[in-house]
C-alpha cells in the first residue's frame, strides 16, 4: 500500500530536479543526469538509480543518516541523490506508519492533540539539517552539480509537497518541521484504506 | 461506527501538508491542501471551514535541544 504510493512522487521529484537543475542560463548543469537525448530514457534512469538506493535506506532506516553521508562521500553524481534519498526516509515512515499503527492517530501526526507515535521523526527531523553541514570543497561540489536542493518532501495520499532551495542557501534552512492535518481520509484511496483498516480490526458491528 | 459514517465524514474534510522553516530570521511556511470541491450550494462554506481545519490544526512542536525558541509553531504566526 505504502510503495505503490511512493512511486508516483519519487517520480515527479526526479522530474522537479531534473527540471529546476537545467534552467536555461545555467551553464553546464544540465549534465548532472546521464547525457542521453531521449528525456523518457533519461526520467528512468534517474529514476530506477533513486529507486535502487531507497531499497537500502528503507531496510537501514534506523542508520540512513550515516547510510546518506557515506553515499555522499562515494561519488559526484551521487550527492544530489543522497540529499534526496534522506529526505525520502522521512516520508517513508509516515506511509509506513500508517499502514501499521493506529490510522488516525499517525495521519493526524502534526496536530495538537496527538502526543505519540510520530512525534520522534520531527525531532530527527530538525537536526538532520544540523547534520547536514558539509565540508567546503562538498558544498562547492553541491552548488556546481545542481542548482536546487531538495530540503523537505511530504506525501499524503492525495496531496504532495516539496521545498526546495537553491544549493548555495541550504545550510541556513534551519527549524524545517512538517505537519499534517487529515481528519477523515481523504481522497480515493483514503477510503479504501479506511476500509481495509476496517476489516483487519475485525469488521462492522 | 457504521460503514456509510466512515464514508461520509472521509468526504468532509481533505487535508493539508505544511512545511515550516526558517532561513536566516525570516520564517516560511509551505501549505499544500486538498479542499473540498465543487459549486453547489454549501461547497463553498465547506471550503472555509476546511481553510479554518487547517490553520487552526497545524502545529509545529517545538523540538527540544535546538535553538528554536522563537520559531512560529502555527502557520498564521509565520511572516
Amino acid at each position: 500500500m505504502g510503495t505503490e504510493d511512493i512511486a508516483p512522487a519519487r517520480k515527479w521529484l526526479a522530474l522537479i530536479r531534473k527540471t529546476l537543475n537545467s534552467l536555461p542560463g545555467t551553464s553546464g548543469e544540465c549534465h548532472t543526469n546521464s547525457p542521453l537525448p531521449d528525456p523518457v530514457v533519461e526520467l528512468d534512469s534517474d529514476f530506477e538509480g533513486s529507486m535502487r538506493q531507497k531499497a537500502t535506506s528503507f531496510f537501514h532506516r534506523r542508520s540512513f543518516q550515516s547510510l546518506s553521508h557515506s553515499m555522499r562521500m562515494d561519488n559526484d553524481m551521487l550527492v544530489p541523490q543522497a540529499c534526496l534519498d534522506r529526505r525520502f526516509s522521512v516520508c517513508d515512515r509516515m506511509i509506513f506508519g500508517h499502514s501499521t499503527g493506529d490510522y488516525d492517530q499517525n495521519y493526524r501526526w502534526g496536530s495538537s492533540d496527538d502526543e505519540n507515535g510520530d512525534s520522534p521523526v520531527m525531532a530527527q527531523y530538525s537536526p538532520m539539517l544540523y547534520r547536514g553541514s558539509v565540508s567546503m570543497e562538498d558544498r562547492d561540489r553541491q552548488t556546481e552539480n545542481s542548482r536546487y536542493c531538495l530540503v523537505a518532501s511530504k506525501q499524503m495520499v492525495g496531496i504532495f509537497l516539496t521545498v526546495w532551495v537553491k544549493s548555495n542557501i541550504r545550510d541556513d534552512v534551519r527549524n524545517m518541521k512538517v505537519s499534517c492535518v487529515g481528519r477523515g481520509l481523504m481522497g480515493y484511496l483514503g477510503n479504501k484504506v479506511n476500509l481495509i483498516k476496517f476489516f483487519e480490526e475485525g469488521g462492522l458491528k | 461506527m457504521n460503514l456509510e459514517d466512515s464514508i461520509s465524514f472521509s468526504y468532509a474534510f481533505q487535508g493539508s501538508i505544511s512545511i515550516s522553516m526558517s532561513l536566516h530570521k525570516t520564517s516560511f511556511c509551505f501549505i499544500c491542501s486538498h479542499l473540498t470541491s465543487g459549486q453547489k450550494e454549501g461547497d463553498e462554506l465547506r471550503r472555509n471551514s476546511d481553510v479554518m481545519e487547517i490553520l487552526r490544526k497545524t502545529r509545529f512542536p517545538r523540538v527540544n535541544g535546538i535553538s528554536d525558541e522563537s520559531s512560529p509553531q502555527t502557520i498564521l504566526d509565520h511572516e
